[in-house]
């Protein structure tokens, strides 16, 4: 059994009603703890916000290095193109077509051709600069058509 | 001790597989590139060395003798173009000597190349077979043939395209 005082029971007592006046007062003062009723929507609206930047951010990167690929593949192909198109190996790559069963006979001297003529540097720079422009082409597309999905969904919530 | 469940194993495995494989497939890439340049090198040499000999020139311009005016590019030399093939060449006939059976041909790149026709050398032009004898001057001509270690072409296979009339 337990064994209390009447003191430490007005102790309690008066403890509690201290807490709680305090506690009234304190909430009473501090009314931002109350929560506002669109709290949820601005949050949301927030994380969109930041999103939609996000998005627009990287789009505008994407599109602008797109650009500048694209440019270079121009001075590239320009630079580049007569050396291609008048190798060897295109005009070597023509004999598949007209002499089609003396090249399997002759294969190994026809790869070995092929693979001394074919100008490496020239056709390495102008597949780099369209496989940049294409990718971050693609890049930017996917993100604006992603944006995009997002907005319609969000809308139709 | 491992357990094999776990997922960093698996992908730590994966990953060490596939840059292993990738560094195989890098390093046979590799070497196919420098059995080319040394084929191509090798060639370009006998071709120089010979040059005197085979073209007619004095022995101190045909030594260290280099294509006339190679094709640049803005990329500079980086892709070997000063060097020729000897599997192949393409361009059109200066020269036929029936005497020798040789045929004298300059390259787009104004490269000049020593080929050699033989019994077993094939020319066609369009779907017909023709003789050594029916080359003339002029005709545009692609080779596939075996380099020598004399600096020649011996040909295997002469495609003939008649000169475009203007």
């Amino acid at each position: 059994m337990e064994n209390r005082s009447p003191n430490n029971n007005l102790k309690e007592v008066v403890i509690k009603d201290n807490f709680d006046e305090k506690f009234g007062l304190f909430m009473r003062k501090n009314s931002f703890l109350e929560t506002p009723a669109n709290l949820s929507e601005k949050i949301l609206f927030s994380i969109e916000r930041e999103r939609r930047f996000n998005n627009s951010l990287k789009m505008a990167l994407s599109g602008i290095v797109a650009v500048l690929s694209f440019v270079g593949l121009i001075f590239v192909w320009r630079s580049e193109s007569s050396l291609i198109i008048h190798s060897e190996t295109v005009k070597l790559l023509s004999l598949l077509f007209s002499d089609f069963s003396v090249i399997l006979s002759y294969w190994k001297e026809y790869l070995l051709s092929l693979a001394e003529s074919l100008p490496v540097v020239s056709v390495l720079a102008v597949v780099f600069f369209l496989w940049i422009t294409c990718t971050t082409l693609w890049l930017t597309v996917k993100i604006y058509l992603k944006s995009i999905h997002q907005h319609v969904f969000i809308k139709h919530a | 001790m491992f357990n094999f469940k776990e997922d960093w194993y698996k992908k730590l495995i994966s990953r060490v597989l596939i840059g292993v494989g990738l560094l195989i497939l890098a390093l046979i890439i590799f070497s196919l590139g420098i059995m080319v340049g040394f084929h191509k090198a090798e060639f370009s040499y006998h071709w120089g060395e010979n040059y005197d000999r085979l073209f007619g020139m004095p022995r101190d311009l045909g030594r260290n003798k280099i294509p006339d005016n190679p094709p640049r590019s803005v990329l500079g030399n980086l892709g070997g173009n000063e060097f020729s093939g000897g599997n192949s060449a393409v361009g059109s006939i200066i020269k036929f000597d029936s005497v020798s059976s040789t045929l004298y041909i300059k390259g787009d790149d104004n490269v000049e190349k020593n080929i050699v026709i033989d019994t077993r050398t094939l020319i066609r032009m369009g779907p017909k077979t023709i003789q050594p004898a029916d080359l003339k001057t002029d005709d545009k001509v692609v080779i596939l043939g075996v380099p020598s270690s004399t600096g020649q072409i011996e040909a295997r296979f002469i495609r003939v395209f008649p000169p475009t009339t203007k």
